[in-house]
């Protein structure tokens, strides 16, 4: 079932793994989940699909180790995360101290951690055990269904008076609160129940009577959700009141469900089906609580022990003595809060900033500092470095090499932009032509904005003054209005390599990224012409529309892609108007972070020579003042 | 007399004041001691093309061949202090990541402490990532201001599809002038200075290793899986 359980570091060495079968995951690893998902501040989720897999991963932020478990994802491993506690605990536990010293940089992981095979398939039986054990108790109603059929009456008597007692249980006890929400939904049940078994009554009030009854329960569980965090506090009356009544509960709650089953329609059948399903969530809920009790404790002695180690040297010494604190949810969520609210003041679409933050906190939480820092300070580096990381490009960006090695292969270097209406594109398609000629190379401007009134003439006017300050060096290539751009720029590209130019530069007319049609039209000619870049261009004052924009240009690209081949999506955006927008550089965030592409071009003016680099470091600046 | 002072509240200012003078006299000692050491070695190189895996060989009293380590791409550099010939020298693996590079410069290249570097190329997907391979290099050479010396390591030979140290050598050559041209001519950034960014050499497109006067540049063969290969070299090269 389990394709592949590994243990790794954040620096990349593998701790201990287990396998079956003989796929070599390594490339989809590094791939999908390292570079695509935990490098992209986008692992917050803990989980990752790539075709017929399913990857499942735990970040520990003490150790900088990765817990990674993958399975197909057909057979639904619906103890994953279950496993995936319970083997981080039992790692944890078993080998704290080479943990911290890494001695895996030093010593062969296999020597240290091949142990850890005859754990980890104790706790892959027992996660299996509690699994199964999950299911059967799934089947038990149905032998109690049989056996009461002819017991009507008397069964619904003896089930009302154990409910009145599970309530008052359930009063004294608090650590009951998961369960409570289903039980006093079944005592309104039974009460309605009775109340409603006059004889001679029309099913019809029977049906509208349970049809309230569902609809209280999951209300009730509902409201009763938020209610989870309080029971971690108090672990040990929780586990001794649980193993006390949690038998007798779980057998008096199936007896009562026995006449409603009995009367079953198929709504009902349904409804019950997702009783069932809200039960195995409470299920889940414990057990992720109770996993995180046992760190608490587990972390304490290990602090005991890094004291006694830390003795050697006298700065180690101070350290000792001043002590070190774990970072916790509680003590990150109101500075994380703060964070996001600076980024949307400075035009973060409100997205990209809400999980650049979580995945901040998902990076920091449980992270060991000492008392001499500051938690703000700790989460305002977290944030720089995200952002840092982030705005930095993920593969080099050098279109004049790229111009060289194109021409070199025999063909010119196209070039498409694309964005909305309004955003600058034929102005800043100037202003590169303009730094491409002053680079020696001739451009072909492909005019495939066929629609705006003006834009063909727009086009031929920089072209005129293109070529007046560097002489033939710009061509317009125009077919007038009303023409197919995507032809138009086939001819285009087809006529530069036969004129040997070096680059052809194709405009395209502003679209909303509502307008289907036109969205069609933009898939279509890049589908067949195919360039070596696709250049978004948006404007710098882009607020959470950035979000909109980028994700329906990009779902447009790859829903009329050809079929069966990889979708072409943008490669890169131009950032305009820079210069209106003063310090709230956000939209260079929100932009990278929904493309995951760099910003290659700023613009930032009106003039030919108003074309910039983005300075990643002066933008981050920015944000964080 | 004694209980008398205790309870004096100047008397316990004076005291916390003296504590912290002492330790921030301390800190500031211990600090400049670490600063002024040279004593760095950083590997870097592409990602996925073996500097962890050369790292931790070098870590471990006898490399092993082929090394059992297995490694995936790292998010995080590796560090480790080992004591050669009664001196210790920081061993640093950086990560690859373009994403990590602005820190690369930040935090590695324009520290005082780097004492020599390690280029990892990947000789069997050097014909697809030449380009790359010589921009992180450019990078590497321009942004380290002490000029350290530069080791290139043509690592995986023992791959079929693996490019030779000479094919390699004469490749970064011609891509390197190439990118002294393109250098010369890139845009300038959004923080407002009108300054050009510089270039490795002044030699632009006609750029030879010879040009780099100060930088030492030397080329070796390496791979993990082969003892005929090995990284004997790169070890020589960090001990040294």
């Amino acid at each position: 079932m389990i394709e592949l359980f590994s243990i790794f570091t954040k620096g990349g060495v593998c701790l201990w793994n287990y396998q079956e079968g003989d796929y070599n995951f390594t490339e989809a690893i590094n791939n999908e989940l390292i570079k695509g998902t935990l490098m992209e501040e986008r692992g917050n989720s803990g989980q990752k699909k790539v075709g017929n897999y399913t990857m499942k991963f735990q970040l520990d932020n003490e150790y900088n180790v990765i817990f990674l478990v993958i399975y197909q994802t057909i057979v639904n491993l619906n103890y994953a995360e279950k496993l995936l506690n319970l083997v981080v605990d039992s790692f944890r536990g078993e080998f704290s101290e080479n943990l911290r010293e890494e001695t895996a940089l030093t010593t062969p992981p296999s020597n240290i951690y091949g142990n850890f095979d005859e754990t980890f398939h104790e706790v892959l039986s027992e996660a299996a055990k509690s699994a199964r054990a999950t299911e059967n108790t799934v089947k038990k109603p149905k032998t109690f269904q049989e056996s009461a059929k002819s017991q009507k009456t008397i069964d619904s008597l003896i089930v009302s008076r154990p409910g009145q007692k599970n309530a008052e249980k359930s009063a004294k006890n608090a650590e009951k609160t998961p369960k409570k929400p289903v039980e006093s939904a079944e005592e309104s049940s039974a009460t309605d129940y009775n109340s409603a078994s006059p004889p001679g009554s029309p099913d019809e009030e029977v049906l509208r009577r349970r049809d309230q009854m569902f609809k209280k329960m999951s209300g009730n569980t509902k409201k009763k959700g938020p209610e989870e965090p309080t029971s971690p506090k108090p672990k040990g009356k929780q586990a001794r009141v649980w193993a006390l009544s949690g038998k007798p509960a779980d057998v008096k709650n199936l007896d009562r469900s026995d006449p409603k089953e009995n009367d079953e329609n198929a709504a009902d059948e349904e409804k019950n089906r997702f009783v069932e399903s809200m039960k195995e969530q409470i299920g889940t809920l414990k057990g992720d609580l109770k996993s995180l009790q046992e760190s608490d404790d587990e972390d304490e002695d290990d602090n005991d022990q890094q004291v006694v180690k830390q003795s050697g040297g006298w700065f180690s010494m101070i350290k000792g003595l001043v002590g070190e604190k774990k970072l916790s949810a509680e003590d990150l969520n109101p500075l994380i809060e703060k964070m996001r609210e600076n980024l949307i003041l400075k035009n973060v679409a409100s997205e990209p900033a809400e999980k650049i933050c979580q995945s901040v906190v998902s990076k920091l939480e449980g992270k060991v500092v000492n008392n001499f820092s500051r938690v703000a300070q700790e989460v305002k580096t977290a944030v720089r470095e995200s952002l840092v990381q982030l705005l930095t490009p993920k593969h080099r960006v050098d279109i004049l090499r790229d111009v060289i090695e194109a021409k070199r292969d025999g063909r010119p270097y196209v070039i498409v932009f694309c964005g909305v209406n309004g955003v600058g594109k034929s102005t800043n398609l100037a202003k590169i032509t303009f730094w491409l000629t002053e680079n020696k190379h001739r451009v072909l401007i492909a005019a495939g904005d066929t629609f705006r009134a003006g834009a063909v003439e727009q086009l031929r006017t920089h072209a005129r003054y293109l070529n007046d300050l560097h002489k033939n060096s710009v061509l317009l290539h125009e077919q007038g209005y009303g023409k197919d751009p995507a032809g138009l720029a086939a001819a285009a590209i087809k006529k530069a390599a036969e004129q040997d130019f070096d680059v052809v530069l194709v405009d395209t007319a502003g679209r909303m990224q509502d307008n289907e049609p036109l969205m069609r039209e933009l898939a279509k000619l890049i589908r067949v012409n195919e360039p070596d870049l696709v250049l978004f261009v948006g404007e710098a004052l882009v607020g959470n529309e950035a979000v909109d924009q980028l994700v329906k240009f990009n779902e447009a690209l790859a829903n009329h892609a050809s079929p069966g081949q990889k979708p072409r999506l943008i490669d890169g955006i131009v950032l305009t108007k820079f210069d209106t927008i003063d310090d709230k550089v956000g939209a260079a965030v929100s932009m990278t972070y929904i493309t995951g592409q760099p910003i290659v071009f700023v613009g930032c003016g009106q003039t030919y020579s108003d074309l910039r680099n983005l300075n990643v470091g002066a933008v981050v600046h920015s944000l964080l003042n | 007399m004694d209980k008398i002072d205790f309870n004096d509240p100047t008397t316990l200012a004076v005291l916390a004041t003296a504590v912290i003078g002492l330790l921030t006299v301390l800190l500031l000692v211990l600090k400049s001691f670490a600063s002024s050491n040279k004593n760095r070695v950083l590997f870097v190189g592409l990602m996925d093309c073996g500097k962890t895996t050369i790292f931790t060989q070098l870590s471990q009293k006898e490399a092993e061949y082929p090394t059992t380590t297995k490694t995936y791409t790292s998010m995080v550099e590796n560090k480790i202090t080992l004591r050669i010939k009664d001196k210790e020298k920081e061993i640093i693996d950086y990560p690859g990541n373009d994403r990590l590079r602005q820190k690369l410069i930040e935090n590695h290249l324009h520290s005082r402490s780097l004492l020599r570097i390690v280029f990892v190329v990947d000789s069997a997907a050097f014909s697809k990532n030449a380009r790359d391979v010589a921009e992180l290099f450019y990078t590497v050479a321009l942004e380290n201001v002490d000029k350290v010396p530069i080791l290139i390591a043509c690592h995986k030979q023992d791959l079929s599809l693996a490019k030779t140290e000479k094919v390699i050598r004469n490749s970064l050559e011609k891509e390197i002038g190439l990118i002294n041209k393109s250098r010369a001519a890139a845009l300038i950034g959004t923080d407002g200075s009108e300054e050009k960014r510089s270039t490795l050499t002044d030699t632009g497109i006609d750029f030879k290793w010879e040009d780099l006067k100060k930088q030492e540049v030397s080329f070796v063969s390496t791979s993990s899986n082969s003892e005929d290969f090995g990284v004997h070299e790169i070890a020589s090269f960090v001990r040294a």
